[in-house]
């Protein structure tokens, strides 16, 4: 009812008829529809929350890790003398052309193992030792890059969260994290590796060389007396 | 003067506005994200980082004094400059994670400030506590905040991430250095010695 017992209907429609109440109602209507949209956690479901995509792009910032470590490491591997690659710095460890086939068969067998097809013939066993030629290695790891890059970058936020089968890394996430770590440890080893046999890293002497020519360009100049 | 009098559909308009601008209040005034992400990169980070923690310690224990001015030509990092540079980098990019800047580190010159294995394991066991801290500290929503020093569209994740890979890196040209120099990592060791068992 009404302040002065008129149903309030009624008064309702002198209000309504008035323009600028009718604009008033619309946009308060408006504000809460689209407020009420952008809330969601407010007007979710208790208990339920929303299925939030993760805080950082682990894909992403894998796949650009991995890029790196691709670069690095295939320059490498091109820089590395053939006769090189059996070399090794002690006996029982890994010789330089099994770094390699190390890192490849971590990117097709760990990256199988976050849920991605695994690379058809792939076997684990002996792969490190199937072959030191230098042209076969290269070609093994720039494919094996390629496929752990697509694989990942094929992954949902939602695959992220899924478990695996491997105490160590209890999730998919997890074991990306780990490709991506497992792939740059050997190239910091291989990068040791080439040291050891002279072998400067080429992107260190390229930034050796644009060091020297900027500096002859622009010699020292000698101090006024 | 007349009072204005508003109708039922006026009403509820301004009550379902009046709870959907608390709602956003809400959401305003607490951190944005309060829903679990799919994956959060921290936990995994930290057990990582610890097991490097761990490892590069026991490295450094194991490679004899007199092996850290070893290097494996001129011109290339020394054992102790390696572990040092670990432990700079650590503490420089814990720093820009927004830590407070470790006390008395001084950047230049701190590779080459002392070959000294106690004082270096020391800087090692110090640098990966304070990273840790760094991360650990991180709620999932600081993994987005900008880390434009590292690239126009990097983030602190991405940070984090080169925190876990740049280590990664040098502790695989560590184990190098170690097994030329006829040092055996000590948890290869231990493998070893459980299979021989």
């Amino acid at each position: 009812m009404g302040e002065n017992g008129a149903p309030s209907g009624r008064r309702f429609d002198s209000l309504w008829g008035d323009s600028s109440v009718k604009k008033l109602c619309l946009a308060l209507l408006a504000f809460a529809i689209i407020h009420a949209g952008t809330s969601g956690n407010a007007f979710g479901q208790a208990g339920q929350p929303a299925a939030t995509s993760a805080a950082y792009g682990l894909q992403q910032g894998a796949v650009a890790e991995l890029k790196e470590a691709q670069r690095e490491l295939v320059s490498l591997a091109q820089a590395m003398p053939a006769e090189k690659y059996t070399w090794r710095p002690s006996e029982g460890v890994r010789s330089v052309a099994e770094v390699y086939l190390h890192v490849a068969a971590g990117n097709f067998g760990l990256t199988a193992l976050a849920g991605v097809p695994p690379k058809p013939g792939f076997k684990f066993q002996g792969y490190e030792k199937s072959t030191t030629d230098k042209p076969q290695i290269i070609a093994q790891l720039n494919e094996s890059f390629e496929f752990a890059e697509n694989g990942i970058s094929s992954l949902s936020d939602a695959d992220l969260a899924k478990p695996i089968k491997w105490p160590d890394y209890p999730t998919v996430g997890d074991l990306i994290l780990h490709i991506v770590a497992h792939a740059h440890e050997h190239l910091g080893q291989s990068i040791a590796y080439a040291r050891m046999n002279g072998v400067v890293p080429p992107w260190t002497a390229a930034a050796q060389e644009r060091a020297a020519r900027r500096q002859q360009a622009n010699p020292p100049t000698r101090p006024q007396d | 003067m007349k009072k204005p009098h508003l109708s039922l559909p006026v009403i509820l308009a301004l009550a379902v506005s009046c709870v959907a601008s608390r709602a956003v209040a809400q959401a305003s005034s607490q951190p944005a994200d309060r829903t679990p992400p799919s994956y959060d990169m921290k936990p995994q980070s930290l057990l990582d980082l610890d097991d490097l923690h761990k490892k590069f310690v026991s490295l450094a224990q194991a490679i004899p004094a007199d092996k850290y001015t070893w290097r494996p030509a001129p011109g290339v990092r020394s054992v102790s400059e390696v572990f040092l540079h670990v432990a700079g980098q650590n503490l420089r990019f814990a720093s820009d994670l927004g830590t407070t800047p470790a006390p008395d580190f001084k950047s230049d010159g701190y590779e080459k400030s002392t070959t000294d294995k106690t004082k270096i394991i020391d800087q090692l066991n110090q640098s990966f506590d304070y990273a840790h801290a760094a991360i650990e500290k991180m709620a999932n929503i600081d993994f987005r905040k900008p880390a434009t020093k590292y690239g126009p569209d990097a983030n602190a994740g991405d940070l984090v991430y080169l925190i876990v890979t740049h280590t990664h890196e040098h502790l695989g040209q560590s184990i190098a250095y170690a097994r030329v120099n006829g040092i055996v990592p000590p948890w290869t060791a231990a493998q070893a010695q459980k299979q021989g068992q």
